[in-house]
């Protein structure tokens, strides 16, 4: 399985694949971009200037200046801290919603496809049946039950858009179940659970790859609306859609506590969708989702 | 292989389905538009803007009322201007020498406003009502019967005296209806078109948009502080419109498309003193904002470290953040309570004024001490971390909860947020599953305490077998000065046991365009008396 | 498979999931935390007696499966149930505020398709151009931006500086300007991004080579015979774009207090009016469920090779 994965990476990095990429130049916009967010994330603790709850009512509302580079709200603290800050929970976010997505998905779609018949027919009437709700209201539903909070958030929109993720592992799992080297895997006596992981599945890598960069973007762009509606996470977590629903009582006075953290956002979900828009054309040029 | 014959045709009737959706919708929120807004009458017709639509009209169904309420019915008596309680409706009263008979004598041509006489035997059939309808029937228990003395004398004969029982009369909500045409046409349909005795009645409801009322013929009042005693002869017409977004309420208001606005939002009201075109009204809220603490758990059950969280707050700077619109607090009675005693606040004031020292002291004293080093205060191992439910839809709890949480971090005490709507946080505090939660109340009469800290009636997690004796004990008593003492008792003994934190007591601000004249803004409920008012041309 | 055959198959798959979708929305608001008797008691004035009688005129002392299909029984009958906290009709609250959506969707849906078809067609004429990657370029950054902060900018700008609109709230249509922007901003995206590939697509086909050959005037090639063909796919996004909008719409319109669906969603939420809510999200499920099968349906006539593709795998 590693072995594969790695095989996988390997021709990944392949040198005419790699060049492919390098005439992207939007994906290494995008490469770039992502890079910044995660180095931002990374090293938060060293950059910036306050802690990210440090509160300071005396100097609330300041505009953007060299000692606050976007301004305080209405507490007293420090927005770029808190926007920096804030890159590490919309990164963790959008991964954890993509982790989520792929382990729903992903098992649900190798089965369907691998057994096809009633198997196949009662997951695709249950991925059907999740296509139908629109996800934002499903997910507000779900928070709802839940109770508000970041995780509860995270559960949310991954229960509610893991059905791309079935539907294109099990359309490539149709496409290469008869492939000669499954039949042969087949006549050497492999298992079933065996084939699914160690022949199938490295051969969905590909697609979902692109789903994952390509759903990451519209992840955090969910979590951050269910944040700012009040469902999401909770004060005084540096997350960009809380800060902007914290900012909105004070959009014409203090308009920065709002600009900042979208325009996070914004850069965010830009560097994963130029990424993935490049992926897909490197790795998997008629996948259509996303 | 594209179809080309069949396509083109497809196009065309889908763009020609969406043209007529879109018109026939546009016309219909076109006309709905044009019915909102009215002829331009706007020296006739009062425009009040208020926050959110009410859940139904008939007071006695509702579990809240507002500015609609107050215009369509008619309390037998009001608090008056030095909270003291005069007429209304009714002309006079008796109470008996032991507070357990009230006579209320009504003027001979009082009528409802669809013309119904309003006599003693309405009065009693409106009571009766509420006993069995009204989420508030318990109100009421005390009453045990009504008996109509002559057509225009009524006579409550209560079980035991009942001073808190003034505290309802005094409010629209025990105000009478027209129980006769809610009988008629049943309950639901009441809700939607009441029949009351207010200054206005209701001509109209548009879901989601606002009410239009008109002035009421028959209307007459005894209070004696207002001049014109009959309907109001310059507002022909009230509209009130339910604009829930507070930005849009200030920005009618500002285009003068409202003269009224209440429920001004917090963040506006410094922008709003400075307008010249605007008077801005203050009352004081007759309640507290504070923290409800769960008494039973683990370790808020030690006194001392309730008194630490209510020394470590600094009310002062919650006061900054909400710029100014509340009055720090530390008693549990607020300046426009029946029952307020300045004695009590300062004391507590003194007791508990802001002090880091102290708190970290009395943690030391119970045990909490920062052994590890992570800026937490722990004891056997376990750190000191508690929840604080905080309310999405209060804007001032809402604004505190994240100060409040800094605060208490100095003295080493982990807050964790979570925020919910006010009125599930109140659920999960019934259901005592909590530690710290924001509430808040908003009562006149010091009765409404019962509610919260007594062990039966309340059913919250303190019970202290005193207080539940003193509370029952104030609800009787009806001399006021003696009532003062038993709740100033109630909140020293509260003082020393902390099952709530007070924080603020709230500023309630309603803004007024000022070409409205002769308006009063009536305390603690801020109550509109539009009676001898008059709208300026321009 | 004929084409009414494959039509009816497409509409009978639809029922069963919209009956899962009931027991599922039914079964979401039964678990849902909260008593609504205590939510609905917003004073402190109350007794648990009082409670307990509320509890049995509303039917919850019903076990779950009772519950269950007694209400839908009723919302077969189209009777959505009662509002807890307004006590009127819940068809006649959504009702009310239908119009507001609609009007905000199709208002939406219309700069979308405007903005986008026509960006689609400039880029893909001038492929490959300064023009081309400029466009192209922001229609990636155009979905990348998170609709509500849109909103709050064009609110921020339009509303505030300049003051050309109303901040938020309904005063007429030019209320519906502002909100509608944010919301078509994504979809018009995807709609350039279509128009444009599927506009390249067809401008390479033979006949359009025969038309161009033949001298046919420019407008006249683009239009009738390119613009035609490159559009339905873009026509056929219509349906499965709409319950998208409707998520959006929840956002949108609670951040511009228009008194639509969705704020009426939001609202509802926030005050566990369990049946307001139940209401709405089956009438936006349902919706989709029909978007979704009408979206297939019309594909199918359209284009009869998608048939066969589609109801085989994806």
């Amino acid at each position: 399985m590693i072995r594969l994965i790695s095989e996988r990476i390997k021709l990944l990095s392949n040198n005419e694949t790699f060049k492919l990429f390098l005439t992207y130049k939007r994906g290494i916009i995008g490469l770039l971009l992502l890079s910044l967010m995660v180095f931002l994330a990374l090293t938060a603790d060293f950059i910036a200037p306050k802690k990210f709850d440090e509160v300071d009512p005396s100097s609330r509302l300041l505009p953007p200046s060299i000692k606050y580079l976007f301004g305080t709200d209405h507490l007293g603290r420090d927005v770029f801290s808190r926007v920096i800050y804030g890159a590490r929970i919309a990164l963790w976010v959008g991964l954890l919603v993509v982790l989520v997505e792929a382990g729903i998905g992903v098992p649900l779609g190798l089965l369907a496809g691998f057994y096809g018949g009633r198997v196949d027919k009662f997951i695709s009437a249950i991925t059907d049946l999740i296509w139908a709700f629109p996800p934002i209201v499903l997910a507000l539903a779900i928070v709802t039950i839940l109770g508000p909070g970041l995780t509860n958030v995270v559960v949310a929109v991954a229960v509610v858009s893991w059905a791309p993720y079935t539907r294109v592992v099990r359309a490539k799992t149709l496409s290469i179940i008869s492939r000669e080297f499954i039949i042969a895997a087949r006549a050497i006596g492999e298992s079933s659970f065996s084939i699914m992981l160690r022949y199938i599945l490295p051969n969905t890598l590909p697609p979902i790859i692109v789903l994952a960069t390509l759903t990451i973007p519209s992840a955090i762009l969910y979590t951050t609306a269910l944040s700012f509606l009040g469902f999401g996470a909770q004060p005084p977590t540096p997350d960009w859609g809380l800060m902007l629903s914290e900012g909105r009582d004070y959009i014409f006075k203090a308009p920065w506590c709002c600009v900042f953290p979208g325009l996070f956002i914004t850069l965010t979900a830009l560097s994963f969708n130029l990424l993935g828009d490049a992926l897909r054309e490197v790795l998997d040029p008629k996948l259509r989702y996303g | 292989m594209r179809v080309k014959g069949i396509s083109s045709k497809l196009i065309v009737a889908i763009v020609i389905l969406i043209v007529i959706v879109a018109s026939v919708s546009a016309y219909f929120i076109y006309t709905s538009q044009r019915a909102q807004l009215g002829a331009p009458q706007l020296e006739r017709t009062l425009i009040i803007a208020i926050p959110e639509e009410p859940e139904g009209l008939d007071i006695q169904q509702v579990t809240w009322a507002n500015e609609v309420h107050g215009l369509i019915y008619q309390p037998l008596v009001i608090l008056g201007p030095n909270m003291s309680i005069v007429p209304d409706l009714a002309v006079s009263w008796e109470v008996s020498e032991d507070g357990t008979v009230i006579i209320f004598h009504l003027s001979k041509d009082a009528k409802f406003s669809n013309g119904d006489p309003l006599t003693a035997e309405v009065i009693k059939k409106s009571i009766e009502r509420y006993k069995t309808i009204s989420p508030y029937a318990e109100d009421f228990a005390d009453v045990e019967r009504i008996e109509v003395l002559d057509e225009y004398t009524v006579k409550l004969i209560l079980k035991r005296p009942a001073p808190y029982l003034w505290a309802v009369l005094v409010t629209v909500y025990g105000a009478p209806v027209n129980a006769n045409v809610a009988e008629k046409v049943g309950d639901a349909e009441f809700n939607r078109n009441p029949v009351g005795s207010g200054p206005y009645k209701l001509v109209e409801w548009v879901r989601g948009s606002h009410v239009v009322l008109e002035r009421n013929e028959y209307y007459k009042t005894n209070i004696p502080f207002v001049k014109n005693k009959g309907p109001n002869p310059y507002i022909d017409k009230v509209i009130i419109r339910f604009i829930p977004e507070d930005l849009t309420r200030i920005a009618e208001l500002e285009a003068g498309r409202v003269h009224i606005v209440r429920g001004v939002p917090l963040t506006e009201v410094k922008r709003l003193k400075e307008n010249p075109n605007i008077q801005l009204y203050e009352t004081l809220s007759p309640g507290i904002h504070y923290i409800m603490v769960n008494v039973l758990k683990e370790p808020l059950n030690d006194v001392r470290v309730r008194k630490a969280i209510m020394l470590a707050i600094n009310r002062d700077e919650i006061a900054t953040v909400l710029e100014g619109n509340v009055v720090p607090w530390y008693s549990f009675l607020s300046p426009t309570n029946l029952c307020f005693n300045k004695t009590v606040e300062e004391l507590a004031e003194k007791l508990y004024a802001y002090n880091l020292e102290k708190a970290r002291e009395l943690l030391k004293e119970a045990g909490w001490v920062d052994t590890d080093g992570d800026g937490i205060v722990d004891k056997n191992g376990v750190p000191l971390k508690l929840t604080l439910l905080s309310a999405v839809d209060d804007p001032a709890l809402k604004k505190a909860a994240p100060l409040i949480q800094a605060h208490l971090a100095k003295v080493g005490i982990a807050i964790e947020i979570k925020e919910y709507t006010y009125d599930y946080v109140r659920s999960l505090t019934r259901e005592w599953n909590f530690e710290l939660a924001l509430r808040r109340f908003s009562w006149a009469d010091p009765d409404i305490l019962i509610y919260l800290v007594h062990s039966e009636y309340g059913n919250y997690t303190y019970s202290n077998p005193e207080v539940d004796r003193l509370l029952e004990l104030g609800r009787g008593v009806v001399d006021m000065t003696e009532r003062t003492k038993v709740y100033s008792k109630v909140q020293e003994i509260l003082l020393e046991d902390l099952p709530l934190i007070p924080l603020f007591v709230l500023k309630e601000y309603t803004a007024v365009n000022k070409n409205v004249k002769g308006l009063i803004v009536l305390p603690p409920y801020g109550d509109l008396i539009i009676h001898d008012a008059w709208i300026e041309k321009g | 498979m004929g084409l009414l055959t494959y039509i009816t198959k497409k509409l009978l798959i639809g029922i069963p999931v919209i009956f899962g979708v009931t027991i599922i929305l039914f079964y979401i608001m039964y678990i849902l935390p909260g008593d609504p008797i205590q939510l609905l008691l917003s004073g402190e004035r109350v007794t648990p007696e009082r409670v307990e009688e509320l509890r049995r005129a509303w039917g919850l002392d019903q076990p779950v499966y009772v519950q269950y299909f007694y209400w839908l029984s009723r919302i077969i009958r189209g009777d959505l149930g009662i509002s807890i906290v307004t006590k009127q009709p819940v068809s006649l609250l959504i009702l009310q505020r239908l119009p507001y959506t609609l009007a905000l969707m199709l208002t939406s849906i219309l700069l979308s398709y405007v903005i986008g078809v026509l960006t689609g067609i400039i880029t893909a004429l001038k492929r490959g151009s300064l023009l081309d990657s400029i466009l192209s370029t922001s229609s990636i950054i155009c979905y990348s931006i998170p609709g509500f902060w849109f909103g709050l900018i064009l609110m921020l700008i339009f509303a505030y500086y300049l003051r050309l609109f109303p901040v938020s709230g309904y005063e007429g249509w030019h209320s519906l300007i502002l909100p509608a922007l944010s919301l078509a901003l994504p979809s018009s995206a995807y709609v350039m991004r279509l128009t444009r590939a599927e506009m390249i697509e067809v401008l390479g086909e033979d006949y359009i080579r025969t038309a161009w050959a033949k001298g046919l005037s420019k407008r006249r090639v683009l239009l009738v015979h390119a613009l035609r063909n490159a559009i339905i796919p873009v026509v056929t996004m219509f349906f499965l774009d709409l319950p998208w909008l409707m998520g959006g719409a929840v956002v949108i319109e609670t951040l511009f207090a228009l008194p639509g669906m969705g704020r009426l969603l939001y609202v509802s939420i926030l005050k566990q009016d369990y049946p307001v809510v139940q209401g709405i999200v089956l009438i936006i499920t349902i919706l989709t469920v029909v978007c979704n099968t009408l979206g297939d349906v019309v594909i199918a006539i359209l284009d009869p090779r998608i048939r066969f593709e589609r109801g085989r795998s994806v």
